[in-house]
């Protein structure tokens, strides 16, 4: 016979999403079980210590000052994250700092386009943001060639949308790209955690564990239960033994496929499963972090344009030196490919990035020493959905929701994603809780 | 030994650092070393697709 577990919530899974719900919701007298099934918590936003460097599992930088900061506040938890100013970028081989306000005029002009052309974008984006929103059905690339033929220009813009929202100018809807400079800024404000990444999950975990909440490492989820398409919980396999867990609400942060799949897809409605077939085209990323001895250049991160397809290169040692042994730095270099939807090839993808950093640093292969080279892709992608072909947060199956990057809501990209995720369902079940106890 | 599902591996990584025999190596995706490998399992658990898994005995931790 099964071991039994009761809860009020079971959270599947442990990344930003899913702990920031689990948080709002024990501090909210929930009971909140968190079942995660690698030894260590935060998902795609934890470290991996290794040779004494803090290597990252997906996120580098912090937005400040944006929902992030704001939920850490609004739960009590400690958001330690060390400024880090404004992103530099690469341009014509020359290093540009973005003044606070004129940024994408200052980088155009830097590209080397003429004033006319510069001038007839920035009307364009101007028009965008304060009158009308363009079509969903323009990609942002197509978009931009209206107004200028110029492919520096049209490069600035790839280097952004392809650091921060992990597609490229020619797949990414306009309307989305507008929707992220209005709701996110541009995200113009980051920094990173002294203790690593992992120290905000920790963060958001010990507000769980101090709420009454418990986090169940090493757990693996084998099924979610429903009857007469209500959640009832789900069965788990924890030191080898298998346990049911009851819960009257289930949030996923399992990403919304492999739910489906946990929820027994037979049960769920045809036309969600043809949804989720259709929209859940993963965002492909690849993450080489490097030792050195010395930073290759003298600002924390550089976005890169020019490149096939290396994207950013981030030096936090710069900001963070705990991040690395005394006197060594760590590199993280981001890449995309140009192509999201072509299948994908790892290795290619690798070369590509390593031949992109050789072109643009001297001499980086006496410089920089490979720790490890990641792509995330298929089954464990960068996020689950592309931005703007993101999933409900609702499944079909009453009181199973999903959190995390493949449900955020339009404009929001990364960790702010994945937060508003789990504040909107955590406040949903808080709503919902109140009309079914009554409470005022 | 520990085995490699070449159809589900990512190539994340994840299993790189936590090798104590420094078995693994990822470049697009996991290889082990079966010489280093000692079947400690430890990579087992840190794999988020379940890629890896127990292979034929050829070496155990306490033989």
């Amino acid at each position: 016979m099964n071991d039994r577990a009761h809860c009020d919530v079971l959270v599947l899974g442990s990344g930003m999403g899913g702990l920031a719900t689990a948080a709002l919701l024990a501090r909210d007298g929930f009971r909140v079980i968190v079942a995660e099934k690698m030894p260590r918590i935060g998902g795609r936003c934890s470290t991996m210590d290794y040779d004494g460097f803090k290597c990252i599992t997906g996120v580098v930088g912090v937005e400040t000052k944006g929902i992030v900061q704001e939920l850490f506040h609004r739960v009590g938890a400690d958001f330690d994250v060390q400024e880090a100013g404004a992103p530099h970028y690469l341009i014509n081989g020359q290093i540009c700092q973005v003044p606070s306000r004129g940024g994408m005029k200052h980088l155009m002009m830097a590209a080397g386009a003429d004033a006319m052309d510069v001038e007839t974008v920035m009307n364009a984006i101007t028009g965008a943001l304060h009158w009308r929103t363009p079509s969903c059905d323009v990609a942002l690339g197509d978009w931009l060639r209206q107004y200028t033929s110029n492919p520096k220009i049209i490069e600035i813009f790839q280097a952004l949308v392809s650091a921060v929202l992990f597609v490229n100018v020619n797949e990414l809807s306009v309307h989305t790209y507008f929707e992220f400079l209005r709701k996110l800024k541009g995200i113009q404000r980051f920094g990173y955690a002294p203790g690593g990444s992992i120290r905000l999950a920790q963060s958001l975990a010990r507000v769980v564990l101090d709420n009454g909440g418990e986090i169940w490492t090493r757990c693996r989820v084998n099924a979610i239960k429903s009857h007469k398409n209500i959640v009832r919980g789900a069965t788990v396999s924890r030191w080898g033994k298998s346990i049911s867990i009851k819960a009257p609400v289930v949030i996923s942060n399992v990403g919304p496929k492999e739910t489906a799949r946990l929820a027994e897809t037979g049960i769920l409605d045809h036309s969600y499963l043809r949804e989720l077939d259709q929209r859940m085209k993963p965002a492909v990323i690849t993450a080489l972090q490097f030792a050195m001895d010395e930073p290759l250049f003298e600002s924390n991160h550089l976005l890169v344009t020019g490149t096939q397809s290396l994207n950013s290169v981030y030096q936090p040692t710069m900001v963070c030196p705990e991040w690395a042994p005394e006197g060594r730095h760590l590199l993280v270099a981001g890449s995309a490919p140009r192509n999201c939807r072509e299948p994908f090839d790892g290795n290619l993808e690798i070369e590509r990035c390593l031949a992109d950093l050789r072109a643009v640093f001297p001499d980086f292969d006496s410089r920089a020493k490979l720790l490890l080279a990641g792509t995330f892709q298929g089954a464990w992608p960068g996020m689950h959905s592309l931005p703007g072909e993101d999933m409900d947060r609702k499944t079909p199956v009453i009181n199973l929701y999903n959190v995390g990057d493949g449900v955020k809501p339009l404009g929001y990209t990364g960790l702010p994603g994945v937060v508003a995720t789990g504040i909107d369902v955590a406040e949903e079940v808080m709503g919902r809780n109140k009309i079914l106890t009554g409470a005022p | 030994m520990v085995v490699v599902n070449p159809l589900k591996c990512t190539g994340c990584a994840f299993c790189v650092p936590v090798c104590p025999s420094r078995a693994i190596t990822s470049r697009g995706r996991a290889e082990i070393d079966t010489d280093r490998c000692v079947a400690c399992l430890e990579c087992l658990d840190y794999c988020p697709v379940a890629a890896l898994c127990r292979g034929k005995n050829r070496k155990e931790p306490h033989e």
